[in-house]
C-alpha cells in the first residue's frame, strides 16, 4: 500500500519534472528561434524590395558614380583631374595661376586641391558653374573671390576635393573624366 | 476534525468488501452489482489470527481499488475526552499521541490507529474526543489481514455505523440523549448516544423467541432500565427517545407497555423506495447494515490506519496532479514537437536562406548610402549660383571687395565691399535694399538686418574714397546658407 503511495508520488514528481524540462527546452527553442525567423523575414523583405526596386537601384548607382571620378590609378586620375581643370578654365577664359593637390599621394578618400584663378568676376563665375556641372567629382569645399574693381579683375582661391575609384581594366578609361570638356 | 468519514464511492457496490468480526467469528462479504452482498461461512477468529486461511472470498472479490471495512464489535474501540482549546491537526494529534500511549504502553501501535473529533459546545469548553483502537487482537488482525493481502481501509464498529446512520437520518438525534433497541434474531443490542455521539453499547441475549412477549421481555425490561440508569449517570441526562429495529411489527407496542414510555420503531424510507433499516434475522449486528441497506449507505466513520488515512487523503491529489500534469505534459510535447520540427526544417532553412541572401542585405544598405550620399552632395549650395545670386542682389554703385564662400563645413558666405552713396542716409536705405534682397535669394533665417553689418567710410577721415562725386561706404556682412 504504502508503495504504492510512495509510487504515485513518483509518477506525479516525474511528470512534472518532464514538463517542466520541457518547458526549458521549448523557451530556449522559442528564444533561439525567434531571431532566425526575424532575420528571415527581415531578408526576405530585403530581397522583394530590391527586386522591385532594382532598376531604381541602377539609376541610383549610375548617379553616385558621376560623383566619383573612375581611375586605374590614384596619380594617374590626379593627373586627369589637373588637365581637366586647365582646360575648363582656358575654356572660360580665365588663368589658372595653381591646381596643387594637398598631398602627393592620394589617400583612398580622396584628395584636395588648391586652385587659384585669375580673371573677370563673370568669368570666374562661369568656370565655377562649368566645374559644378561637369565634375561632380570635384566638389568645391571653399571660394574665396578677392576683386580688384579698379584693374576688373579678381582673383579666385578654390579649394576643392578630388574623389576618385580605382577601378581595374577598360571601365577607367570610360569614367567620368574621358568626356569631361 | 470528526472520525474519518470515508466515502468509497460504494455506487460501485462490486467495489465494497466487507470484513466482519462477532462473536469470536470472522466473515467476509462482498458487494454485488445487484446492491446484495455475499457472504461466507463464519470462520474462527482465533483460528485465523494464528494463521488459519481466510474462507475463500465471495465471487465478486474486489479489484485493487475496491473498499473494504472492517467492522468490529464496540467493546473494541475505546473512548476518552480532555478539555482541549487549539484545533489545530498537528498539536491534536501530538497530543492525542502522547495520551494514548502514556495510557495504553502495552499497545505500541495505538498511534497509527486512532481518530479524534470536538464536541459541538462553545470555543472555551471545547473537549476533545479521541477514539482508539483497545482490543490487543484488533491489532493481530490488522496484520493478519494484512499479510493476506486484505488491508481495510476502515475500521468501524455496528455503533458507530448506526451512529452515522442515525445522525444523517434523523433530525432530532443530535439533541439529547437516545437508545436505540436493535433485535437480532435471539439478541438485543442496545447502543446510547448523546447529542448525536455515540456512549456505550450493550447486548442481552433473549430467553428463546416461543416464549410469550411477556415472559421474552421480562428480562429485558430489567436490562433495560439498568441500562438507563447507567446512562443517566455517565451522561448526566435523562433518555429524550428509544427507538427499536426489530423484525417484529409487534415488538415496539410491546416494549411501550412494558417500558412504560415511548418506544418509536424505525422504518425510514430512503427515497427511491429503499428500505434504510433492515432488520435481519440474524445473530449479528451488523446484518442490518448488509445488502441494500448498506450499499445506499453515504460514507462510514471509523479509525483508518494513520499512514494509509494520509494515503486516502493524498489520494485526490495525486490523482490530480497526475491526471494534470498528463495533459499539460502532452501539450508542452506537442510543442515542443512542432519546435523541433521548426528547427528541422525552418530554422536551418531560414539560417541558410539569411545567409545566402545577405547579398540582398548589403545592397540595400548600399542603395541606401547612395541615397544619403546624392542627397547630402545636391543639399550642398552651389557655388556658382551663390556668387551669382550675390552679384544680382547687389545694388548700383555698390563693389564687391572680398567673398569667402565655405561649402563643405558649415556653408555661409562673408562678403566685403564698397556701396557709393550719397550721404549715409542714402546709404543706409542701398544697405537695407542689399539686405532685403539677400535674405530674399537665400531665404537666411533669421534675416539679415542693418545690426548684421559692419559699415564704416572707405579709406580714411584725412583721404575718404569718392566714387563717382558720392562718398564711399565700406560695408562687412557673413550669413550662413541653407
Amino acid at each position: 500500500m504504502n508503495d504504492r503511495f510512495t509510487k504515485r508520488w513518483v509518477l506525479v514528481v516525474a511528470i512534472w519534472s518532464v514538463a517542466g524540462i520541457l518547458t526549458l527546452w521549448n523557451t530556449a527553442g522559442v528564444n533561439r528561434l525567434a531571431p532566425l525567423q526575424t532575420a528571415h523575414e527581415q531578408t526576405r523583405m530585403d530581397a522583394d524590395y530590391c527586386r522591385r526596386q532594382a532598376a531604381r537601384m541602377v539609376e541610383v548607382a549610375e548617379k553616385q558614380a558621376r560623383y566619383y571620378h573612375t581611375v586605374a590609378a590614384p596619380n594617374l586620375g590626379l593627373l586627369a583631374a589637373q588637365e581637366t581643370l586647365r582646360r575648363l578654365a582656358q575654356s572660360r577664359g580665365v588663368s589658372l595661376l595653381k591646381a596643387e593637390p594637398a598631398a602627393e599621394q592620394p589617400s583612398p578618400e580622396g584628395v584636395a586641391i588648391a586652385l587659384r584663378l585669375v580673371g573677370s568676376l563673370a568669368d570666374g563665375a562661369a568656370f565655377l558653374a562649368l566645374l559644378e556641372q561637369r565634375c561632380p567629382y570635384l566638389p568645391l569645399a571653399a571660394v574665396k573671390i578677392v576683386s580688384d574693381s579698379a584693374a576688373g579683375i579678381a582673383e579666385f582661391d578654390i579649394s576643392l576635393h578630388y574623389r576618385f575609384r580605382v577601378v581595374a581594366g577598360p571601365q577607367a578609361a570610360a569614367g567620368p573624366a574621358a568626356g569631361a570638356i | 476534525m470528526p472520525l474519518p468519514l470515508v466515502n468509497p464511492s460504494i455506487g460501485l457496490q462490486t467495489d465494497v468488501q466487507i470484513i466482519a468480526v462477532h462473536d469470536d467469528e470472522i466473515h467476509f462479504e462482498t458487494g454485488q452489482s445487484d446492491l446484495s452482498f455475499l457472504r461466507s461461512e463464519g470462520s474462527s477468529l482465533a483460528g485465523f489470527l494464528d494463521g488459519g486461511a481466510p474462507p475463500a472470498m465471495p465471487a465478486a472479490g474486489t479489484g485493487p481499488r475496491g473498499f473494504r471495512l472492517l467492522i468490529v464489535p464496540d467493546h473494541w474501540f475505546g473512548q476518552v475526552e480532555f478539555p482541549f482549546q487549539s484545533r489545530k491537526g498537528g498539536v491534536v494529534e501530538s497530543f492525542a499521541k502522547r495520551q494514548l500511549q502514556a495510557a495504553h504502553p502495552e499497545l505500541p501501535l495505538i498511534e497509527a490507529f486512532y481518530a479524534y473529533r470536538f464536541n459541538r459546545g462553545e470555543p472555551e469548553n471545547q473537549r476533545l474526543s479521541i477514539a482508539y483502537l483497545q482490543e490487543p487482537r484488533g491489532y493481530q488482525l490488522y496484520e493478519r489481514l494484512e499479510d493476506c493481502g486484505l488491508v481495510p481501509h476502515l475500521i468501524t464498529t455496528p455503533a458507530l455505523l448506526w451512529e452515522h446512520k442515525l445522525q444523517s437520518r434523523l433530525g432530532e438525534f443530535v439533541d439529547g440523549g437516545r437508545c436505540l433497541i436493535q433485535m437480532v434474531g435471539q439478541c438485543c443490542f442496545l447502543y446510547f448516544f448523546f447529542g448525536g455521539w455515540f456512549l456505550f453499547s450493550r447486548s442481552i441475549t433473549l430467553p428463546d423467541l416461543s416464549l410469550s412477549p411477556d415472559e421474552r421481555f421480562g428480562g429485558l425490561v430489567y436490562e433495560l432500565n439498568q441500562s438507563f440508569y447507567l446512562f443517566a449517570q455517565k451522561a448526566k441526562a435523562d433518555l429524550a427517545g428509544i427507538y427499536l429495529v426489530s423484525p417484529r411489527a409487534e415488538d415496539p407496542a410491546l416494549l411501550t407497555d412494558l417500558l412504560g414510555r415511548e418506544v418509536k420503531p424505525l422504518a425510514l424510507g430512503a427515497g427511491q423506495g429503499q428500505p434504510v433499516f433492515a432488520a435481519q434475522e440474524s445473530d449479528s449486528p451488523v446484518a442490518a447494515f448488509m445488502g441494500e441497506a448498506f450499499a445506499l449507505e453515504n460514507g462510514f466513520r471509523g479509525i483508518a490506519h494513520r499512514r494509509l488515512k494520509r494515503e486516502l487523503d493524498w489520494k485526490p491529489v495525486q490523482t490530480a496532479a497526475v491526471v494534470i500534469g498528463t495533459v499539460t505534459l502532452l501539450t508542452i510535447a506537442a510543442e515542443s514537437l512542432f519546435l523541433w520540427r521548426g528547427f528541422a526544417r525552418g530554422g536551418s532553412g531560414a539560417a541558410a536562406f539569411v545567409v545566402s541572401d545577405a547579398a540582398a542585405t548589403e545592397t540595400l544598405a548600399g542603395f541606401n548610402d547612395a541615397l544619403a550620399f546624392i542627397s547630402a552632395e545636391v543639399r550642398k549650395p552651389s557655388a556658382a549660383e551663390t556668387v551669382a545670386a550675390v552679384m544680382r542682389s547687389l545694388p548700383p554703385e555698390t563693389r564687391i571687395k572680398t567673398l569667402a564662400l565655405a561649402i563643405a563645413d558649415q556653408p555661409g558666405l562673408r562678403l566685403e565691399g564698397v556701396m557709393a552713396a550719397p550721404g549715409p542716409e542714402a546709404f543706409e536705405l542701398r544697405l537695407a535694399a542689399l539686405l532685403d534682397r539677400l535674405n530674399q535669394g537665400f531665404a537666411i533665417s533669421p534675416p539679415l538686418s542693418l545690426q548684421d553689418v559692419v559699415c564704416h567710410p572707405a579709406g580714411n577721415e584725412s583721404d575718404p574714397v569718392v566714387v563717382g562725386g558720392q562718398s564711399a561706404y565700406a560695408f562687412a556682412l557673413e550669413f550662413g546658407l541653407p
